[in-house]
Parts: structure tokens; C-alpha cells; sequence
């Protein structure tokens, strides 16, 4: 069966097409009514242009592919993509239209390079804070020489996530966590890698490292082989995020949950990879929970759950996401609350969930730098205003550590402390 | 546009003025701001010609340079320099058509005795351009067809 074609969208006419057939329209207008001929003559071709615009065009749907993706590290984005037009077509007078992403700076105008059935272009982002974005495709349009008409190229093509977080966090995998599962016994994974209990020989790749390398089955074999290992199926862990907005505004605390959901992304994929259960929630007014599970069709639905995540405008009592947590998530599994710790509230958080059986670790956003950027404060107050926040948030931050290590996340590009803290041998008997 | 000013009653200054201005009104904005304002660069060359068309009398001569003029702003729309290069060679039938329709309604005004049946003959023409223009506006599916399946 045919995939139906999409809905044609014809010729549209643009606003140069628009100026020139009113112009026309008012010299054509003028030349009757004072009974001039040259007012007519001028017109005609500015009537007529337009429709022989849209009678030398393209005919049938236009189609195109769209492959891009994101590149870069840290803070830079660089996008880069071509589209491509089928066999037999041209894409010379086809024009792109670039969207940025919200949480994303442009700092460079698009380079885009057209030849022949293809267009190269490169884009360039910068993320001020960690974000998880997603970039829509760009609207490509064919417009005739002129500019007077012009119509849609249907691309194929898909949204393109672009996830910035501290590197640290994908060195987080190998951190041990604890089970919850209801069954005893060891928990077999099936998944064959690069640790673990040794499993068997295959023939070496080119991309395995020389440690690998089983020298004796090389020798008797004549060619290179490399061990494989059975993976220890890992622990389980929740990721909670407070979403609960502030006395900080809407504004910082948008920018403070973007962190974090890029954080939380950072979390998920580093346990990911070895294959933990992972469960995520977000607290607003309510729990909004995924339960602990594993696989990728799994990680896709955490993914969307942390990337839809917002500030809700009404704040739920610390203690409803404590009584709440038992109806989806098992006691004793490791947490990861990701907070700014602003107000009491949140640092209660904190105290319910250890008294409901849930091992905490605070990964704790600091609102410090994000907030004085935008307050009309001078020059000489700003320091000192700056100073005495971080104090405060120091001795806020100091009582919460009585019942649960905290991470102050200072510098949003880094996260070496909370992968310290997590891979540390004094973690366990403090959780 | 330049012949165009000294085809016209204005006095020759005057009306050399008039089309600079306009043409070099255009050009700087296509300079300046030719990204946002795209096809709205061609405003201060179109006023020009208006303004030089209703200060022309009726003489075959104005009338044949007014229409070239109006093509000559077409043709710089199509050498956008924001675009990949040719935009005048990949517009060539289009601008081949214009000058085919002024083409034919200059010579039968030529052929046409003086007076109002001239402009009545140019009228009608333009009016049948702009009922045309207008069912296609209402019924783009008209000019917007499939290619055929077995070609």
C-alpha cells in the first residue's frame, strides 16, 4: 500500500507580488481614469509578472531529504545538515528558514552553500546553561528567481535533540547501586561487554583497545582475539526532580529546571548504558512518576517525561511527594533529587523522603549566577549582594547535610563533585 | 529608467533626478536591509515609475520605454546577490512571457489609429490579465498540476 502523498500546498503568492500587482493596479487605475496610455503600458508587466512567475514554476509536489545533526561539546552547538532533492531535480532557488531553539543562542548567521541537488548548511548555537533542546526542521521553500511566488518543499526529515550536559556525568555508570527487586539471587544481565565475569572469545575489531586481547588464543589462533564479559546487571535508581516553582520568579526558574532536566538527561543515559533500572518522577503540584525499568524503549520514555518537565505554577506540600513515592517506587531505592534548594520546602523534601525509606543525594542547582544578572542593583551592591546569598545558601545547604549529601552545583559546566561524591567509598553508609 | 525620465514632460533633470532617486533608493535598500525587507527593496523603483509613467504622454515611444523600464525592474528583482548566482537566466521564461504580452499589446496599439481606441485597447487587455489573475488567485489548482504518470 502507497503512503498517500501530503497535502499539496500550491502556489502562494508573496508580498513582492502583492506590492507589484498593486502597483500595477493603481498606474492601470490611473491611466483610465486620465485617459493616459503610458500609465497602462507600465503596468502591464507588473501584472503580468506574477502569473508568469507561477507558470514557469516547479509543477507536482516538491520533495527533499533532510539529514542533520548536532555537534560540538560543552557550551557550542554546531548543527550541520544537508538537504537533498531527488533525482533529476534542482534545489537552486530553494531557500531555507532557520528556527532557534529557545534555550539556545544564535552567535553566528546559518552558512548555507547551494550545488546543484544539494544545500550544505552549518549552524551555530550556543547553550548558556545545560539544556535538553530540540530543533525543528527548517522550513524549505522554493521561490521563483523573482521572489514573487513561492512553494513548500516537503522534507523528510526529524527534530533534532540536542543534549548538553557536564561531560562528568557519563562516567557515572559504573557507580554500584542497590536492588529493590522482589526476587533474591543474582541478577543475570545479558548483555556481553567489557567487564564482568569472563564470557568467551570473538575476532578483535579495530576499534577494541590492546587490554582486550587474549595473547594465548591469539597465538594459538593466528589472528587477534579479544575477551568478552558478561555484565553484572546493576542497581536501581530513581531520578526526582522538584519542579515546584519559587520565590525566584518564573524566569530563573525555568533557567534553574532547564539545568536540571539536562542534568537528569545526563543521569539517565550514563545508567543507562549499563543497563540499571531507572524510575524518574517530577513533583509540582503532583507526582508525576515513570516506573523503574530498563531498554530503550524505556529510556525514550523517561527522555520525554525529564524533557516535558516544567515549572508548575502551584506548589505541592514536600510531604504528598513523600506519601505518594511508595505507590511507585519501592523503599530503599537509591535517589537522586535534583533541587535548588531555595526555600524550606524544598530542603523538607529531603527529611519526608528519608523518613519513607528513600536513600537521598542532592544534586542542588545554585540560582546564585543565573539571579543577579537581571536585578537593578550597582555596581558596589551587586558583590556584596552576591556575597550574602552565598552565604545563606551555604547554611541552608549545611543543615540539609544532616540527612542527606548535597552537591552545590556552582558551575552548570561541571558536575566532577557529584560524580566524586557517587563513586566515592563513603557513599553507601551515608545513604 | 533613465530613457524612460527623458521620454516623459518632465524637464530633463527633474526627471533624470526622479529615476535616480529611485533607482538608487532601491539599490541601498537591497544594500542595507536586503534580508528583511526582500522583495519590498523594488518600492522606491516602482514609485519612481509611477511617477515618471503619469508625467509621460501618450506617445509610442514612452509607452515601449515605460513597459522596457518595468522589465528592467524584473530583471534586477531576479539578480538577487542574497541568492545563488544566474537568478536572470533562471528567470528568462518568465520575463520572456512579460515581454511577449507587452510586446503584442504595444504593436496593436501601434497598428490602431490614435486616440481612445488605444487606450481602450490596452485597457482591455489588462482588464482580461486581471480577470485571469484573478480566477487563478481564487483557483491555484488551475496552473498547479501533476506531472503525468507515464511521461
Amino acid at each position: 500500500m502507497n503512503v498517500a502523498d501530503p497535502p499539496d500546498d500550491g502556489f502562494r503568492w508573496t508580498g513582492g507580488a502583492y506590492l507589484l500587482l498593486g502597483t500595477g493596479a493603481a498606474l492601470l487605475l490611473t491611466g483610465v481614469a486620465l485617459r493616459l496610455a503610458t500609465p497602462v503600458f507600465v503596468a502591464l508587466p507588473l501584472l503580468i509578472a506574477p502569473i508568469a512567475a507561477a507558470l514557469a514554476g516547479p509543477r507536482g509536489t516538491l520533495r527533499a531529504r533532510l539529514e542533520w545533526q548536532a555537534l560540538g561539546a560543552g557550551a557550542e552547538v554546531t548543527v550541520g545538515g544537508v538537504v537533498r532533492a531527488p533525482a533529476g531535480s534542482d534545489l537552486v532557488d530553494v531557500l531555507l528558514e532557520f528556527s532557534t531553539p529557545s534555550d539556545l543562542v544564535e552567535i553566528a548567521a546559518p552558512e548555507v552553500r547551494t550545488r546543484g541537488d544539494t544545500i550544505r548548511f552549518v549552524l551555530r548555537w550556543r547553550a548558556p546553561y545545560p539544556t535538553v533542546a530540540l530543533a525543528e526542521p527548517p522550513t524549505i521553500r522554493w521561490r521563483d528567481p523573482v521572489g514573487l511566488v513561492e512553494r513548500t518543499v516537503h522534507a523528510e526529515g526529524q527534530r533534532l535533540q540536542i543534549d548538553r550536559y557536564p561531560a562528568e556525568l557519563l562516567r557515572l555508570g559504573t557507580v554500584r547501586l542497590d536492588r529493590v527487586l522482589a526476587l533474591p539471587g543474582e541478577t543475570r544481565s545479558r548483555r556481553i561487554g567489557s567487564a564482568g565475569e569472563f564470557f568467551g572469545i570473538r575476532e578483535a575489531e579495530p576499534d577494541d583497545p590492546r587490554r582486550r586481547i587474549n595473547w594465548r588464543a591469539s597465538a594459538r589462533a593466528g589472528r587477534l582475539l579479544v575477551n568478552e564479559y558478561e555484565l553484572d546487571r546493576t542497581g536501581d535508581v530513581l531520578i526526582l526532580l522538584d519542579a515546584r516553582s519559587t520565590r525566584l520568579g518564573p524566569t530563573v526558574d525555568e533557567v534553574v529546571l532547564g539545568a536540571s532536566r539536562a542534568a537528569a538527561i545526563g543521569l539517565l543515559e550514563s545508567f543507562g548504558r549499563e543497563k540499571a533500572r531507572i524510575g524518574f518522577a517530577a513533583f509540582g503540584e503532583f507526582i508525576d512518576p515513570v516506573r523503574l525499568g530498563s531498554g530503550r524503549g524505556h529510556r525514550l520514555r523517561v527522555r520525554e517525561a525529564i524533557r516535558s518537565t516544567r515549572p508548575s505554577p502551584v506548589a505541592g506540600p514536600s510531604e504528598r511527594c513523600a506519601a505518594t513515592m511508595p505507590r511507585f517506587f519501592a523503599p530503599g531505592v537509591t535517589t537522586v533529587l535534583i533541587s535548588s534548594l531555595t526555600g524550606d520546602a524544598e530542603a523538607e523534601l529531603i527529611v519526608y523522603l528519608r523518613r519513607r525509606g528513600y536513600p537521598t543525594i542532592v544534586l542542588s542547582p545554585s540560582p546564585t549566577q543565573i539571579r543577579w544578572g537581571g536585578d537593578r542593583l550597582t555596581a558596589e551592591d551587586e558583590p556584596i549582594a552576591d556575597r550574602l546569598e552565598r552565604l545563606e545558601r551555604r547554611q541552608r545547604l549545611a543543615k540539609v547535610w544532616v540527612h542527606a549529601p548535597v552537591v552545590d552545583w556552582n558551575d552548570f559546566w561541571s558536575l566532577g563533585g557529584f560524580v566524586r561524591l557517587l563513586r566515592g567509598p563513603g557513599r553507601r553508609r551515608n545513604v | 529608467m533613465a530613457l524612460f525620465s527623458r521620454a516623459t514632460a518632465l524637464a530633463g533633470p527633474i526627471g533624470l533626478g526622479v529615476a535616480a532617486i529611485a533607482v538608487g533608493g532601491s539599490a541601498a535598500l537591497r544594500r542595507w536591509r536586503g534580508s528583511t525587507l526582500g522583495p519590498f527593496v523594488a518600492a522606491p523603483g516602482l514609485g519612481g515609475l509611477g511617477a515618471l509613467a503619469v508625467t509621460a504622454p501618450s506617445a509610442p515611444i514612452a509607452e515601449f520605454l515605460g513597459a522596457v523600464a518595468g522589465l528592467g525592474l524584473l530583471a534586477w528583482l531576479a539578480e538577487d546577490p542574497r541568492r545563488v548566482g544566474g537568478g536572470f537566466g533562471r528567470a528568462t521564461p518568465a520575463l520572456l512571457l512579460v515581454f511577449l504580452s507587452v510586446s503584442i499589446a504595444w504593436a496593436s496599439a501601434i497598428l490602431l489609429p490614435a486616440g481612445e481606441a488605444l487606450v481602450g485597447v490596452g485597457a482591455g487587455l489588462l482588464v482580461l490579465a486581471t480577470i485571469l489573475l484573478a480566477v487563478l488567485l481564487g483557483r491555484p489548482d488551475l496552473i498547479d498540476r501533476e506531472p503525468p504518470a507515464t511521461a
